[in-house]
């Protein structure tokens, strides 16, 4: 049987990293006596699949992993076991049986929900909720991705992108950017009044946009640069889109299973 | 949170000062009376695997009197943070400055992190010396207290501290923790504190003594300055193990840590009595948990951290009686619930085998020997009680089990060796290698080669072991018998099976120094710290430079420490500690040393090292 977890993730537990969330879960699984299945083989390990890392310092209304169990109860009872079990700031918030053949969370995820905060002395030097308007057109709204170097310097997997080196200085290892056009990645974007900035964006293995990406490129184009660790975000949902074909929808994870 | 999110996130791995790990105890401020704050003074992940301090916080937080929290050292780049930007040092739990703490216990694991010791003393803005906070008011500045096997020669780091608790935690801290809660509530005095507590076993004020010297330096009393202060200090020693604390809710780390699975502690001491072993002579006599304690505490660890590994701890794993009856149990009770059982210290022969069969059967990884030195004789000399045809014969078990890679560890620099017994480590390691084309024909080898991996560490002399009166090796000398073991591999037939790793040489002549040190080498800690010296046990920051200016400067010979043999007459600042094990059991374990001479280990016979004394050991039970 095939369970998705969403749980979040609030306070300091923030600063825990995403592999040592999964180890985290691991440990929890076994003193919750969740019986997971193990996998076969040299060293055997829970089966158990987390949908997208978070980054350090995000908190999370929703967070996911799928297990494989050879039995469970009850979405409640399992709930309640996780939670029985859980340090502050963890929490899980739902469980439902995923049905045969679902795709994995990984796979599964197609787009993310943020909000975004600023951090005491760093809101915006400028009209942000204007500057938000400013790109609801169709026109290309240009943002500064930033590329892992992978092997040899200056090696980009898509030449039509334009690549420049952020510093120049010899011999230090800094930081690549291509310029990308993110407008249709952006799926929705609201600033509330209480200065909060709420996105919907692409999410997953291809196309995934950082909430700091958007952000950072509003700034930029005001003439700002965003500075290191303005920002406070929360992931508030993932969705992963339902259908065949085109003018798929888009659903929460959980909704891909049922409770039981 | 007393860091802001700025900072945890420019830091390597915040988790390591977030708290609010499972199973670590928060309690309410308004209800405890004693604040205590523990710290291991080396990076979280290292302080975290640490048993001694789990079975202190285990053991305090059941008091309800007491709140006892974690603190370790901030790592180099938190550290830079803290001393810009001021902010003091905090426990984990309730993220309070340590400074307003009861107390702050330090244990001082391995001499290489005393200049940690200044750091956490300096982060938390206690005065460095004891003398600088003798006038503040219990519960004004924490009283520091040091603890675990250095503090079996407590001088070096003496003037930093308020007290030692000498000896094993478990027996003493209760006593010392009413006293100074009813002695806080009636206003006394640190002084008064301190008069009442020297009569606690165990307990040792450095400030109640002071060193004299001989004219030709050497150590030759202590004069006392209170009448308070007994002349002996006895250690601790627990002697109902199955009764002692025992932390089967261990705080589990978000990040992985060194050592990051249930650790069940079968016996504390050891049977063997090599010579260059302080922990072999402090830890005596040898004490056993019952199979049911043991069964109780690893069912309880399980339930309560979710681990998925459970090791074995005690200094020679294969000395308990019952070890077998041990491990099926645990495989047995464990292997469906995937759980690992991992046996370090095991002597490699036909049992260890059996139990590995049980353990694992399709994992083969590396197998470890502690032959500790090449040549029979130089095992002899340190009374490792392992001969060539042991290793042969247990390799040869290995090989023939499907095993294809070993390590070896080796010490160099042992008393007494030569050239011949340096080279007899290349001879060994060789001969290893050899062993396996010996015992698996060609057709088995799957094209995989054997790999010998040895690896040596200089050896430094330790207080309370038979080698305390011994000479160590300069830097140059064991940089020299070091290549010369390279040099020899190789040489050797089967170089391309050999594989050789040796330790910085550096870092054992400090080590050498702080072993066995005075209360003058302080000064030179002291020189070090304000010179930017911490971590001197990471090779990112030892920095060997410092440490010979803070030598020049402070007029500190190290030679005279490291290099000089003792005669056999010469008094020892740590001789006023009774480990139970006498001074002349030490010296007659010396004299046969140099005659290479085995003794016999505990079960085979009593040679009257003294520490019956304490009522228990294999002798002692023998006789009652």
């Amino acid at each position: 049987m095939k369970l998705r977890i969403r749980f979040s993730k609030h306070g300091t537990v923030r600063f825990i990293g995403h592999l040592d969330i999964q180890r985290y879960f691991q440990r929890l699984n076994r003193r919750a006596g969740i019986k997971v299945v193990y996998s076969e083989g040299f060293s055997p390990h829970q089966k158990m699949s987390f949908a997208m890392p978070l980054s350090v310092g995000y908190e999370s209304d929703a967070e996911y992993f799928d297990i494989e169990v050879a039995e469970a109860l009850s979405s409640a009872d399992v709930m309640e076991r996780m939670n029985r079990e859980q340090a502050e700031g963890i929490e899980v918030s739902e469980c439902v049986k995923l049905p045969d053949g679902a795709e994995n969370a990984m796979a599964s995820v197609r787009a993310a929900d943020y909000i975004v905060g600023f951090r005491q002395g760093n809101e915006p030097p400028f009209d942000i909720k204007g500057a938000i308007s400013g790109i609801s057109g169709p026109e290309p709204f240009i943002a500064k991705k930033p590329v892992k170097r992978s092997g040899r310097k200056g090696r980009i997997s898509k030449a039509s992108y334009n690549t420049r080196s952020m510093n120049d200085k010899a011999g230090e290892e800094m930081p690549e950017y291509r310029e990308i056009d993110i407008r249709p990645f952006i799926l929705g974007i609201t600033c509330g009044d209480d200065g909060r900035i709420r996105m919907k964006v692409s999410a997953g293995s291809k196309d995934n946009i950082k909430p700091e990406l958007v952000i950072g490129a509003l700034y930029e184009r005001a003439g700002y640069e965003l500075p290191p660790h303005a920002l406070m975000i929360t992931r508030h949902e993932l969705y992963t889109d339902e259908g065949d074909g085109n003018g798929k929808e888009l659903i929460p994870l959980y909704k891909a299973g049922e409770r039981f | 949170m007393i860091l802001d999110d700025e900072i945890l996130l420019s830091v390597e791995h915040p988790e390591r000062y977030i708290g609010g790990e499972i199973n670590s105890v928060v309690k309410d401020r308004a209800d405890t009376d004693i604040r205590f704050a523990m710290c291991f003074p080396d990076v979280y992940e290292i302080g975290m695997s640490h048993l001694g301090i789990q079975i202190l916080y285990e053991m305090f937080n059941r008091r309800s009197d007491v709140w006892c929290e974690r603190v370790y050292s901030p790592w180099l780049d938190l550290d830079r943070i803290m001393r810009e930007k001021d902010i003091p040092l905090f426990t984990l739990e309730s993220q309070d400055p340590v400074k307003e703490f009861d107390f702050l216990g330090i244990t001082l694991q391995y001499e290489m992190c005393y200049t940690n010791v200044l750091q956490i003393l300096d982060l938390s803005r206690i005065p460095l010396k004891a003398a600088d906070r003798k006038d503040a008011g219990l519960g004004e500045i924490p009283i520091v207290i040091g603890g675990g096997p250095c503090a079996y020669n407590p001088e070096p780091v003496a003037p930093f501290f308020d007290m030692f608790y000498i000896g094993e935690g478990e027996t003493e801290y209760d006593e010392l923790l009413d006293l100074y809660r009813e002695m806080k509530k009636a206003g006394a005095s640190r002084t008064e504190f301190f008069e009442k507590a020297a009569h606690i076993r165990g307990m040792y004020i450095p400030s109640f003594y002071e060193p004299l010297y001989n004219e030709d330096r050497t150590f030759k009393e202590y004069r006392r300055l209170n009448g308070n202060a007994p002349e002996r200090v006895t250690k601790a020693v627990c002697m109902d193990m199955d009764e002692a604390p025992y932390p089967v809710k261990r705080v589990i780390p978000f990040i992985k840590v060194t050592q990051d699975r249930s650790v069940l502690e079968i016996q504390r001491g050891c049977i063997r009595g090599c010579r260059f072993c302080q922990a072999g002579m402090i830890y005596r006599p040898v004490r056993e948990k019952s199979l049911d304690t043991l069964k109780k505490h690893a069912e309880e660890m399980i339930r309560a951290t979710g681990d998925d590994e459970i090791s074995l701890s005690s200094l020679s794993t294969s000395d308990y009686t019952r070890i077998a009856e041990l491990v099926k149990w645990l495989v047995e009770t464990y292997k469906e619930k995937y759980i690992n059982i991992s046996l370090p210290s095991l002597r490699i022969d036909h049992v260890f085998l059996e139990m590995m069969e049980t353990i694992q059967d399709s994992k083969k990884g590396s197998l470890t020997f502690a032959p500790e030195a090449g040549s029979q004789r130089m095992r002899d000399v340190i009374n490792k009680g392992i001969s060539e045809e042991d290793i042969m014969n247990g390799s040869a078990i290995c090989f023939e089990a499907g095993y294809n890679k070993v390590k070896l560890y080796f010490m160099l620099g042992l008393p007494g060796e030569t050239d011949e017994d340096v080279l007899a480590v290349a001879t060994l390691a060789n001969d290893v290698a050899m062993n396996y084309f010996d015992t698996v024909p060609k057709e088995e080898r799957k094209g995989i080669r054997v790999t010998v991996t040895s690896s040596a560490s200089f050896f430094v002399p330790k207080p309370f072991t038979p080698f305390q009166w011994c000479a160590m090796d300069a830097p140059e000398e064991f940089v020299r018998k070091a290549h010369m073991v390279n040099e020899a591999m190789e040489k050797a037939l089967n170089h391309k099976s050999l594989k050789f790793q040796y330790h910085e040489s550096g870092i054992s002549k400090l080590e050498g120094v702080f072993a066995r040190g005075d209360r003058r080498t302080a000064d030179v800690l002291l020189a070090a710290y304000r010179k930017g010296c911490i971590y001197d046990a990471w090779t990112e920051s030892f920095d060997p430079e410092k440490w010979n200016e803070a030598f020049a400067e402070t007029g500190i010979d190290a030679d005279f420490y490291t290099r000089r043999p003792r005669s056999l007459d010469e008094s020892f600042p740590w001789d006023f500690i009774d480990i139970g094990v006498t001074k002349g059991f030490l010296k007659k374990e010396y004299l046969r040393s140099l005659e290479a001479e085995v003794t016999p280990n505990c079960r085979e016979a009593c040679s009257g090292c003294g520490a019956a004394v304490f009522g228990g050991g294999i002798c002692h039970d023998r006789r009652n």
